[in-house]
């Protein structure tokens, strides 16, 4: 009997090359490595998911997900009746996606940005000018953002559609409009961050209908505020509810919806059961489609293509570009400002009637708290579509009356200021750089010329300038105040490669004769350059 | 399946393709986009010095009574910086300056105020963004300065003063033209405008030229001009002495007489005279 | 079971859970325990809550919006004259004069004098900044369209009610209050314009104490 040596290191894998010689040990090693780190498939396990082989009995592959973190989240096998694009169109699994993308892209805009309004805005052009792939970065965070609210809600709606909120999924719904509301908000104080007039008067317009909250309305806007108005406290709070509080809700409600996933099963396109049957849980052997290799292979199709669409969509110049106007001013609201188009609704509301009611009662009350308990008031089992006639009517009313009122919700439903002043606003508006601004510096020569004459103008540009500011006073033509109206564009040398354009509308009372003007001035430099996508 | 791994595939080259050719492509962008906020700078620059510089120093910079020049070649060349012992860059002493204000005046001139002011760190209304804009819209003078100006002298002797019977030299419309479109800045509310009385000839009024023999004939006329030159010349040196019906008073500024010279009146003269 | 049955039915709170079938066992003094550590536990939790909020308020100094503004009677525009600006305190001061008072415009049903009124500066309707307008003789709101006349009343818009006015007193050199704006007036909710007597030196503006605007809902202003 071989006595063992004394050791002075333990290192079992020397004992394996003694025992074993390099090679095997080696493999073995290797082996062993590869089978922790998948949570329980070998080396052969693994290719012989990527050979899609047929698996062995006991099916080694659902190993990682009784046992491995990660895939403890997905079930291990489908129903064949749900591999494809329908029923689900996978768009859960897109906003998880667009979670991971919008953490990721938030990450590194974070090394970049500090939370004050003395540098916020001051990072924004730094981010554009000076760091690489920072514009991209800016760009893919807020395209990312608003397609994780319309996800979200294709989801939902999804869901609906197929009835497959009903028993015993309610629950996996409820938790499904609270991540909704979740999404909503996030993207809601993101908008705050970049520190512009855009950020700074959609985001007041938005915690405004805080105010309308009964009882505690006022506390309630000074909280979310921190002030009067939003200011460094603000600033600070919507970044800290932004990239802390509501990304830690959004984990923690994730969590729950996913394991109820689990739990219940994906629910089956409703006309593959029988009427007010619930069978997803239990998939007979012949019906299978497990998750590896079939399952993971596509949900990574999903990943590949949209990295390359989302990194396509804000590359070049004529993509996608996050807005950014001028620096935030608390003392100027600038003419037609809207709330973020996910909450223009709530604006078309609220110009029907009371604060509080269209404000706050019917959207925040009414249809979020109906949406959050629906499959708990509408228990019918049936999830033929035959059986529901009401429920996919009010979905479907409740559609096209929120996108008549998100129309309500923007400037061209009833927000008019005077005629001259809207007049001048069309060639230089107040949230976009509109016509004046893209203009063609070169080609608006200096000189003082009449809107009505645009059709003799020395330019092309100049023209085409001229007449939409003569189409838009043509419209306050019809005003009986505005007699005489007339507009008139001067353009003067100012400084070196900088024009001053003077836009003033000039008209008289036609029953007083008594007149009167308004002018705004923009200053136009040869390289600002405004077509360029920030 | 092979169609998934040939898709997949295919996204992460095209991915990486993009990436490369963005890569290639950022330099020149970071560049573009630094040079356009520069600009932006100085059209928001201009803007506010519009508002808040123009008075004294002038539309184009070129100094009043009020404010010493700006647009001036010893300021951009170093001149100045070197003779005021300032050891920062030009850019540094403006922004200073537009924050700070300057508490004492400088030596050799005799401005009637001190200019205040401006950064809201020391009691100003301006942002730090804005400082920096209104400086960025100064230095835009550089290559264009204007060389020997010296601050305004403010000499008693050329002065208009308030005597509207004074007798004035020979005016030049031209000039008088230039003098109304931009130092003292008469066209801002005269012309193509409604905030003053139009001087061009408008609703059955005829243009100013002729406008003043009316003026002195009618009743509520409460100055003392006799002929229709002299209304001219009070409704610049003693603007609220007369305020023509459906007029603010002490809209127009009260200070001409102190900021006008014999010459200059003159010249301004000769060019309303063209408004018949 | 017969034995249950011919128990005669248990009363009070016991017997209200023995009827819903939650609590068929005496409640022992264990269990109780444990409810009085909970409810301690939720009284604790609503005064955390209570104190998280005070943290989390903002507080106000003088001569920040929020707090108190003196403005000096001089500053005062003259009657009916174009309201003046105090950005600061994100307020317009208004001299209500004759013009005002007889304004075509204005609704009947709000009690209008002549004197001076403090006018929050921002939009009833979203919060945003109104302008005054003088070419329309009335304050507009760039967001959404809202427009009020000077006096402070709702012509037009999606607001639904009449400017917000902060309370005002009128001091003398002394700092005595001469006037002050009061805050209920008959069948009219919103503040009274003061006329500044003779030995009135000084306007105090408590930017904290809004009026809230009297409701104004009908097209052209009233209710």
């Amino acid at each position: 009997m071989r006595i063992p040596r004394p050791k002075i290191l333990s290192l079992p894998f020397l004992d394996d090359i003694e025992e074993k010689g390099v090679v095997k040990a080696s493999t073995d090693l290797a082996d062993d490595v590869v089978t922790r780190v998948t949570s329980g498939l070998n080396i052969s396990d693994v290719r012989s998911v990527l050979r899609g082989d047929v698996p062995a009995r006991p099916n080694p592959r659902l190993t990682p997900h009784a046992e491995g973190f990660w895939l403890h989240m997905k079930p291990s096998y489908y129903n064949n009746l749900m591999d494809g694009l329908y029923p689900t169109f996978r768009l859960g699994w897109l906003a998880t996606f667009f979670f991971a993308w919008e953490t990721l892209t938030g990450l590194y805009l974070m090394v970049f940005y500090t939370p004050s309004p003395l540098v916020a805005y001051e990072n924004m052009l730094n981010i554009l000018s000076n760091v690489p792939f920072g514009r991209w970065m800016r760009d893919t965070h807020k395209l990312g953002g608003e397609l994780m609210v319309l996800v979200v809600a294709f989801h939902m709606l999804r869901t609906y559609v197929t009835g497959s909120y009903k028993r015993p999924r309610q629950f996996t719904w409820a938790t499904g409009g609270l991540l909704l509301i979740l999404t909503l908000l996030v993207s809601f104080f993101g908008y705050l961050l970049p520190w512009d007039q855009l950020s700074l008067w959609a985001v007041t317009i938005g915690a405004s209908t805080a105010e309308a909250t009964p009882f505690v309305g006022r506390e309630a806007d000074l909280l979310m505020r921190g002030g009067p108005e939003i200011g460094a406290n603000g600033l600070l709070r919507a970044y800290l509810i932004h990239v802390l509080l509501l990304p830690i809700m959004l984990v923690i409600l994730l969590g729950v919806h996913y394991y109820k996933v689990i739990l219940h099963g994906h629910s089956l396109p409703p006309e593959a059961e029988d009427a007010g049957v619930d069978t997803a849980r239990k998939v007979p052997m012949n019906v299978r489609t497990y998750f590896m290799p079939k399952i993971l292979t596509r949900e990574l199709v999903y990943v590949a293509g949209l990295t390359l669409l989302l990194l396509g969509a804000s590359a070049f110049t004529f993509g996608y570009h996050a807005p950014l106007e001028p620096h935030a001013d608390p003392l100027v609201t600038p003419l037609h400002t809207t709330s973020p188009w996910y909450f223009l609704w709530i604006q078309g509301l609220m110009k029907l009637g009371d604060k509080f009611i269209f404000g706050a009662l019917i959207p925040f009350g009414l249809v979020f708290g109906t949406l959050v308990v629906w499959p708990y008031i509408e228990v019918g089992r049936n999830r033929r579509y035959g059986a529901r006639r009401i429920g996919l009517s009010i979905a479907a009313g409740s559609l096209v009356l929120a996108a008549v009122l998100t129309y309500m919700g923007t400037p061209w439903f009833a927000v008019a200021t005077s005629p001259d002043q809207e007049a001048v606003a069309v060639l230089l508006p107040q949230t976009k750089p509109g016509p004046l601004r893209l203009a063609d510096w070169e080609d608006i020569p200096y000189g003082t010329f009449v809107a009505s004459e645009w059709a003799t103008a020395p330019t092309r540009t100049t023209s085409k300038l001229l007449k939409m500011f003569d189409d838009a006073l043509e419209r306050g033509r019809d005003n009986p105040i505005y007699g005489d109206v007339e507009g008139f564009m001067i353009v003067e040398d100012w400084q070196t490669d900088l024009k001053k354009i003077t836009l003033r509308v000039v008209w008289a009372n036609p029953e007083t004769g008594e007149p009167s003007e308004f002018s705004e001035v923009f200053y136009f430099h040869r390289n600002s350059d405004y077509g360029q996508g920030e | 399946m092979k169609y998934y791994i040939a898709g997949g595939t295919f996204a992460f080259i095209g991915a990486v393709t993009l990436l490369i050719i963005m890569s290639a492509m950022e330099p020149a962008r970071m560049e573009s986009f630094t040079q356009s906020y520069e600009s932006r700078q100085i059209e928001r620059g201009a803007l506010i010095f519009e508002s808040g510089c123009r008075p004294c120093h002038g539309p184009q910079g070129e100094g009043t009574p009020l404010g010493p020049p700006l647009n001036r070649a010893d300021l951009f060349d170093g001149e100045y910086l070197s003779a005021i012992g300032w050891s920062g860059t030009l850019d540094d002493f403006l922004r200073s300056t537009i924050s700070a204000g300057r508490p004492l005046p400088t030596e050799g001139t005799n401005f009637p105020q001190r200019m205040p002011t401006w950064s809201q760190a020391f009691g100003g209304p301006l942002r730090p963004d804005e400082v920096v804009n209104v400086a960025a819209f100064i230095m835009n003078w550089g290559d264009r300065a204007i060389a020997g100006v010296q601050p305004t002298e403010i000499t008693d002797d050329l002065m208009m003063g308030t005597d509207i019977f004074i007798e004035l030299p020979e005016g030049d419309a031209e000039i008088g033209q230039n003098l109304a479109e931009s130092q003292f800045g008469c066209a801002a509310c005269h012309i193509l405008s409604t905030v003053g009385p139009p001087w061009a000839a408008t609703g059955g009024l005829p243009g100013i030229a002729v406008r003043g023999d009316i003026r002195i004939q009618q009743d509520n006329y409460t100055g003392n001009a006799t002929s229709g030159d002299e209304y001219l010349i009070e409704s610049v040196v003693e603007a609220n002495i007369h305020v023509v019906e459906d007029f603010q008073p002490g809209i127009m500024p009260a200070n001409f007489s102190e900021r006008i010279t014999l010459q200059d009146m003159a010249h301004l003269l000769a060019f309303m005279k063209t408004f018949e | 079971m017969t034995d249950a049955e011919e128990q005669p039915a248990a009363e009070g709170l016991a017997g209200a859970l023995e009827d819903l079938g939650v609590a068929s066992p005496a409640l022992t003094r264990r269990e109780f325990l444990y409810y009085l550590w909970a409810s301690s536990m939720a009284v604790f939790l609503v005064g955390a809550g209570g104190v998280t909020i005070w943290f989390a308020l903002p507080r106000f100094r003088e001569g920040e919006f929020g707090g108190v503004f003196i403005i000096p009677v001089e500053e005062i525009p003259a009657p009916d004259a174009d309201p003046k600006e105090f950005a600061e305190g994100r307020f317009w001061l208004v001299n209500v004069g004759e013009e005002i008072l007889n304004d075509p415009r204005q609704p009947d049903n709000y009690e209008l004098n002549s004197g001076v009124r403090i006018l929050y500066k921002v939009c009833v309707h979203l919060g945003c900044l109104y302008k005054w307008v003088p070419v329309n003789d009335r304050f507009e709101c760039p967001c959404h369209g809202s427009k009020y006349l000077k006096s402070n009343a709702r012509i037009d818009g999606p607001a639904r009610r009449n400017l917000d006015q902060f309370l005002m007193q009128v001091l003398d050199a002394a700092g005595n209050v001469l006037d002050q704006t009061e805050a209920t007036w008959s069948g009219n909710r919103e503040g009274t314009s003061l006329p500044i007597p003779p030995g009135a030196v000084a306007l105090r503006i408590d930017t904290g104490q809004r009026l809230l605007g009297a409701p104004n809902t009908k097209p052209g202003g009233g209710t």
